[in-house]
């Protein structure tokens, strides 16, 4: 089995651990995510929260800094930064929409 | 006795405490962050102390004491973190500007320092951090010298 083959079999397992659906960028289809709200603490002073949702990068085509998250039966974000790992996993890192 | 530096922080607070209370969250030190339920909170803490001794065996010493406010506030979704510590940090000034300084012991000092940062997370945090000058005088115990 090459590398890329491996890749893609790993990446389709990671589907398999997802958390969440979320629809992405206002599409109807639902993909399968892992969320974390990534509970935190802002300038040591303030609890906060920094959500990301992390994906296989075939299920965020279009998906840019400012496209809409939505997560089924959760809060709607919009995307602030897009990680891309560059072995076919993405994480996107989020805010409250506005 | 406390320490007069330690009398002062309590004289911050309580003035930050009145009500209506200026934020959320009001605390000595910043062990504990202030939680999620909490949208304004204010920490106010001993920065530095600088002393000059009036007598050689210790027994006053002027004291240059720097006192800072943290006052954090959360922003809604779309504002600007600015605009949302801008509230609480114009309602403790305006608080401490009303204080009387406690008996003669400590007076405010000149030269006030305000610095700002800013966060991003799910939503924009603000910090301000006001740091306040006082001057005061102690005895070689630390307590207020005129108490």
């Amino acid at each position: 089995m090459s590398f890329d083959q491996s890749l893609q079999r790993l990446n389709a397992a990671m589907r398999r651990v997802a958390n969440a659906q979320a629809t992405l960028g206002g599409a109807p289809a639902t993909v399968q995510v892992v969320y974390d709200n990534g509970h935190g603490v802002s300038l040591d002073t303030m609890a906060v929260l920094r959500p990301r949702i992390a994906l296989a990068q075939a299920d965020a085509a279009g998906i840019d800094v400012e496209s809409d998250v939505q997560i089924v039966g959760g809060p709607a974000y919009t995307v602030q930064t897009v990680e891309p790992d560059g072995a076919g996993w993405v994480e996107l890192s989020l805010r409250l929409a506005a | 006795m406390s320490t007069a530096h330690l009398q002062a922080t309590d004289a911050v607070m309580a003035a930050l405490r009145t009500a209506p209370a200026v934020a959320d969250k009001i605390a000595r030190g910043r062990a504990v962050p202030a939680q999620l339920t909490a949208d304004t909170a204010a920490f106010v803490r001993l920065a530095r102390s600088t002393g000059n001794s009036l007598a050689l065996d210790g027994s006053a010493t002027t004291w240059h004491t720097a006192i800072a406010i943290e006052i954090g506030a959360r922003a809604a979704a779309g504002e600007d973190a600015h605009e949302a510590v801008d509230t609480v940090l114009q309602a403790a000034y305006t608080r401490i500007c009303a204080t009387e300084p406690a008996g003669g012991a400590w007076e405010w000092a000149e030269a006030p320092e305000i610095h700002w940062q800013i966060d991003e997370a799910d939503s924009t945090v603000g910090l301000v951090t006001l740091v306040l000058p006082i001057t005061h005088i102690t005895g070689s115990n630390l307590t207020p010298f005129n108490t």
